[in-house]
């Protein structure tokens, strides 16, 4: 009987962990990502508890200069911040509900000898799903790329 | 010492006239001890700013398109350098920092080469066509001393992101202006109902991350990114391009360390212009490296193979069509600080040539030049020439010349 009860509870097991992978732990923006894009307008789903959703946005390579703005809704989170900026508590999921992040970022290609592709990468942690938006934009030399991102909290 | 050298210079110049590109390409020219940058155009004879550059498909497309006339004939002359992992990829991540194998991957130039010699051509034989195709990669490339970026260029950071800043204005008027356009509003305001139930409320989490991996919703995803990069393409003004780029352009530095270059390429000649009817015309291969210090001062070997089949060579008294293989071998020492107008360097090159008459020789050079202005630069070349016909007597100034501008700057 116990036999039967621990086979039961590994199959069981089994079974969630099948339904678990089968929802990706990662979305990618596929309509900026085919677009090669410095533009994007996508959505990010909260719920309705308390948890926190955390923000980290990744700008440029080696040999590129990048400045930076952040804001949600009408509250500045990052004002023109030279670097990346680092995983960060934005709300929780309950309190983000149709609000709207905005980001705005210039990379600027400094050394022509590094690599001359731009990229910009949004973490969205704590949601409905983790969430990954990578952009991306080859600059000619000493060119600069200019990204403008909309997130709407859904 | 180095005002005496320049001031010797300026004495002795004599100018050339002429739409110059930018200093390094200048300097490519006395750079012998270096593997080429793009070596099928090397081995068939193109100019450096001939060769297109595309930066991302769109940009290879517009060039290819170009080059053959909307795809309905062959190109005349056309060269083209591809980086093919930064040109295809879509890898935008943080995968893409430097390590040893993405800088591989970042480094990789195929180049493809493809010459019809009309009447003017001087070199090749006018009856034939070639076709050349080529790579480079950079195994080692050093890395950036940043100390002295840091020091150097804290001027530059400051001024550049003191525009940036003002870029960054901008581009929040603009942001707004977007968000503010009618049809889009109205694309934000379905794709956001996608997320109400019927009575208008919020669907369960597990029911909106399904919305989300509907064709409807998907489709609706691509439009809203279309009309919004649409949006930023009409009303963006680039009126901070130039300045952010003449700013960007002012950081100087150069790596140290380690680097090792490989470049190989292969080109051939079709017969009458028939492709059944092909050889080889030459074919090269290069390898070089070395080490550069903190101090400026560097050392670079280099080690080449050059073939070429049918070419004429001295034998005795005359000449003959015969294959001619040469093998060089070399090293260079150079003096260059990043920040400093002033730069020398003395390489010596030993060559063992297949043709007997030619057999071994050598070519011991030393280069200097100062750059005077962005788009000015004095040169001073001096040493001993292995080519037997130019210096027989075995020492011969070689060049000597105040190279000069006119117009913009090659962007």
């Amino acid at each position: 009987m116990a036999k039967a009860k621990k086979a039961a509870k590994k199959a069981a097991t089994k079974k969630a962990a099948v339904k678990k992978a089968a929802v990706a732990p990662t979305v990618l923006n596929e309509a900026a990502a085919e677009l090669n894009s410095t533009i994007l307008n996508t959505v990010y789903v909260v719920d309705d508890s308390n948890n926190e959703v955390t923000l980290e946005v990744i700008a440029g390579e080696d040999g590129q200069q990048s400045d930076m703005d952040i804001t949600l809704d009408n509250k500045i989170l990052a004002d023109k911040i030279p670097d990346s900026f680092p995983e960060t508590a934005i709300g929780t999921n309950k309190k983000l509900q149709r609000k709207t992040l905005r980001i705005r970022v210039i990379i600027t290609d400094v050394l022509p000898d590094d690599s001359n592709v731009t990229s910009l990468t949004i973490i969205l942690k704590g949601g409905g799903l983790d969430a990954t938006f990578p952009l991306g934009k080859t600059v000619g030399q000493n060119g600069s790329a200019q990204y403008i991102c909309k997130i709407e909290f859904l | 010492m180095k005002k005496l050298i320049v001031i010797i210079l300026l004495l002795l110049n004599y100018y050339v006239y002429g739409q110059v590109v930018d200093t390094s390409q200048l300097s490519l020219k006395l750079d012998l001890l270096k593997a080429p940058v793009s070596p099928a155009s090397n081995l068939l004879g193109f100019a450096v700013s001939d060769i297109d550059k595309p930066t991302d498909v769109s940009d290879f497309m517009v060039s290819l398109q170009s080059a053959t006339g909307a795809f309905t004939k062959l190109p005349t002359n056309y060269a083209i350098d591809i980086a093919p992992f930064l040109l295809f990829s879509k890898d935008t991540g943080k995968s893409r920092k430097l390590n040893s194998g993405n800088n591989i991957r970042q480094n990789l130039v195929l180049s493809f080469a493809y010459k019809n010699p009309d009447s003017t051509e001087t070199t090749l034989n006018k009856t034939n066509a070639y076709a050349g195709f080529g790579f480079k990669v950079s195994i080692l490339k050093g890395h950036y001393d940043k100390n002295t970026i840091r020091g150097f260029n804290k001027i530059q950071h400051v001024k550049l992101k003191a525009i940036q800043d003002e870029v960054l204005n901008d581009m929040s008027k603009l942001q707004e202006e977007m968000d503010r356009d009618p049809e889009l509003v109205a694309m934000e305001e379905k794709r956001r109902r996608m997320f109400l139930d019927a009575d208008g409320k919020a669907l369960a989490v597990d029911k909106k991350l399904a919305v989300m991996q509907t064709l409807e919703y998907k489709k609706i995803d691509v439009a809203i990114n279309e009309a919004y990069l649409k949006l930023a393409t009409e009303l963006a003004q680039d009126k901070y391009d130039d300045t952010l780029k003449k700013v960007a352009s002012t950081f100087q530095v150069e790596r140290i360390g380690w680097s090792l270059d490989l470049a190989g390429g292969i080109s051939a000649e079709f017969v009458n212009k028939n492709f059944d009817n092909s050889r080889v015309h030459n074919a090269g291969l290069w390898i070089s490296g070395g080490y550069a210090g903190k101090t400026g001062v560097s050392i670079l070997g280099l080690a080449r193979f050059l073939h070429n089949p049918d070419q004429v060579v001295p034998k005795d008294s005359v000449t003959e069509l015969a294959n001619n293989t040469n093998w060089d071998a070399g090293a260079r020492l150079i003096y260059s600080k990043p920040q400093s107008k002033f730069s020398a360097s003395l390489e010596c090159i030993s060559r063992w040539s297949s043709a007997a008459a030619v057999g071994q020789t050598w070519r011991l050079v030393f280069n200097a030049d100062y750059a005077l202005w962005d788009n000015q630069k004095l040169t001073f070349s001096f040493g001993r020439n292995y080519d037997g016909t130019i210096a027989k007597d075995g020492n011969l100034v070689a060049a000597l010349s105040f190279l000069t501008g006119f117009g913009n700057r090659r962007k």
